[in-house]
């Protein structure tokens, strides 16, 4: 019985310390977290990783959060990595929030022949009250929170910049699908920037003239809007890249630059 | 039973352990891995990305050599492979392997300069490539005969001479930010043996400059590519382009995505 167990611990150990020695082996650019959320009932999946000094330091990071970092993690860390101490730019803290149901979480409204849509209230509450203090309470964060999102997630972004403005700062906006539901978003940025007297924040937005009509079709409209009624302190930049489709690659790089070069002019 | 139940904790323990471990996984991009080269003298570190479904096919990859094996230009191409090859599916899957350095500009450099007196190891760290790196590669993995080498700074120097002396070596060379520092004479002569000799296969090749390059204020570096672009691009089955960047500066962040957009895609 004594030897069976002990047996039994010797495996234990020996497959821990397999493993142990094989991720030594691995290239990671980050951990995937899961968190209990009360809103959802369930586990929810954050991806993170930290600035290259983060565990030689004491200092705070801003935390750039990116939605459904499952098609754009490598690539916002790419871009973070490269600029780090470039431009005026610090390291910062990457956190992802991960997907369950993409059609659920990031449509405020409901459209056609996806049963599921209209979570996305829901999905902001999630954010505001349990991700944004997950990862305040367990990092090193500062104040800076910049929120980065991808088609039908960038314009659930714009959704959340005009219905709780306080919660970030800087917004990075890649190819947002703000024509869905027959311009749903669109229309209500339009009531949002209609009397607005001061909006301390910076937007960048980017898509290509070969992007889906969901973008290129509402985007001047939005443009328009800016510049006729965007208050004296928002800094805004709408970029169109030539000769480049839906979610340019360069989509965050570009977003990081703007973003730090007006912060660092206020 | 005293000691049963001890033994219990320590398993239960053990087992609580391997729970957390799995409970935060890490998000690999790639795995480290070592050569021994006799040619070089040393033991060479490299990182490598294998395609998504490896595992699951016996299909072969053609191979992207990358210099300068640091993470962040690992994760940078780690980012382009997967952004062109799976999510817009613009050119195939391939294997990524990228070379750390140890003595970068004795590596790099084919001659001497201001900057560089000691023995240069350009033609040395080439052998390494033919006769121990590439074979390593081909007999570890599932490789097809197609072979990309992309360099940066210094390292493009090195990617330009390669291109100039091995063009058969290649398919495709990508250079960001190389030019010929204080060795423009050196690279003059190779170039013109490069125009004389006939080039049977085709050859890709794709060079990127920053207008706001700190290393070249004066332009030197500009009007070296400008000029090794008319002697180069109008020669038989090569497929050339120099890519100037209005708004960048030394190595342009796009070099490698444009670069595979330009060979995969045939965009000029």
């Amino acid at each position: 019985m004594k030897t069976r167990l002990i047996t039994i611990v010797l495996m234990i150990i020996c497959s821990q310390s397999t493993v142990f020695s094989q991720t030594n082996n691995e290239i990671s650019i980050g951990k995937k977290i899961h968190f209990d959320s009360e809103l959802y009932g369930k586990s929810r999946e954050l991806f993170v990783s930290l600035p290259s000094d983060y565990n030689e330091s004491e200092k705070l990071y801003p935390v750039l959060y990116i939605l459904f970092p499952e098609w754009s993690f490598e690539r916002a860390k790419s871009a973070a990595g490269y600029l780090e101490g470039r431009n005026g730019i610090p390291g910062l803290i990457l956190v992802g929030i991960c997907s369950e149901d993409t059609w659920n979480e990031v449509f405020p409204f409901q459209i056609d022949r996806k049963p599921t849509t209209g979570g996305g209230e829901k999905f902001l509450n999630f954010i505001s009250s349990e991700v944004i203090l997950f990862v305040e309470s367990n990092y090193r964060a500062d104040s800076l929170r910049i929120l980065s999102g991808f088609s039908n997630s960038a314009m659930f972004a714009n959704y959340v910049m005009i219905h709780e403005p306080d919660l970030f700062k800087s917004f990075i906006l890649s190819s947002p699908m703000i024509g869905w539901g027959d311009n749903y978003v669109l229309k209500e940025s339009i009531d949002f920037f209609s009397n607005l007297q001061s909006f301390d924040k910076t937007l960048y937005m980017i898509y290509g003239d070969r992007d889906s009509d969901q973008v290129t079709i509402p985007m001047p409209q939005f443009e328009t809007l800016l510049k006729e009624k965007s208050p004296e302190n928002f800094n805004w930049k709408i970029d169109i890249l030539e000769n480049e489709g839906h979610v340019p690659y360069i989509d965050v790089y570009s977003g990081l630059v703007y973003t730090f070069e007006q912060l660092n002019n206020e | 039973m005293k000691k049963l139940s001890s033994l219990t904790i320590l398993l239960s323990i053990l087992i609580a352990i391997s729970s957390t471990t799995l409970f935060s996984q890490q998000i690999n991009v790639g795995f480290q891995d070592s050569i021994e080269s006799k040619v070089l003298n040393e033991t060479r570190n490299i990182k490598i990305k294998l395609p998504n479904d490896y595992d699951n096919t016996d299909k072969s990859y053609p191979v992207l050599y990358r210099l300068d094996g640091s993470l962040d230009i690992f994760i940078e191409t780690v980012g382009v492979i997967n952004r062109l090859a799976y999510a817009d599916e613009l050119m195939p899957e391939m294997i990524v392997v990228m070379i750390e350095n140890t003595n970068r500009t004795r590596d790099m450099m084919p001659t001497n300069t201001s900057f560089f007196q000691s023995e240069p190891g350009a033609e040395n760290f080439k052998s390494f490539f033919e006769s121990e790196l590439i074979p390593h590669i081909n007999e570890s993995y599932r490789t097809t005969n197609e072979k990309l080498l992309c360099g940066q700074s210094l390292s493009a120097v090195f990617t330009l001479y390669y291109f100039l002396t091995s063009p058969h070596t290649f398919d495709s060379f990508i250079a960001c930010s190389g030019g010929f520092p204080d060795c423009e004479e050196y690279f003059s002569t190779l170039t013109k043996e490069f125009l004389k000799a006939k080039q049977n296969n085709t050859k890709n090749i794709f060079i990127t400059y920053g207008i706001r390059d700190f290393l070249d204020p004066n332009g030197v570096m500009k009007k070296q590519l400008i000029n090794f672009t008319q002697l180069v691009e109008s020669k038989e089955n090569i497929n050339y382009k120099l890519k100037i960047y209005e708004d960048e500066g030394h190595v342009p962040y796009q070099s490698l995505y444009h670069g595979l957009r330009f060979i995969y895609a045939s965009e000029k």
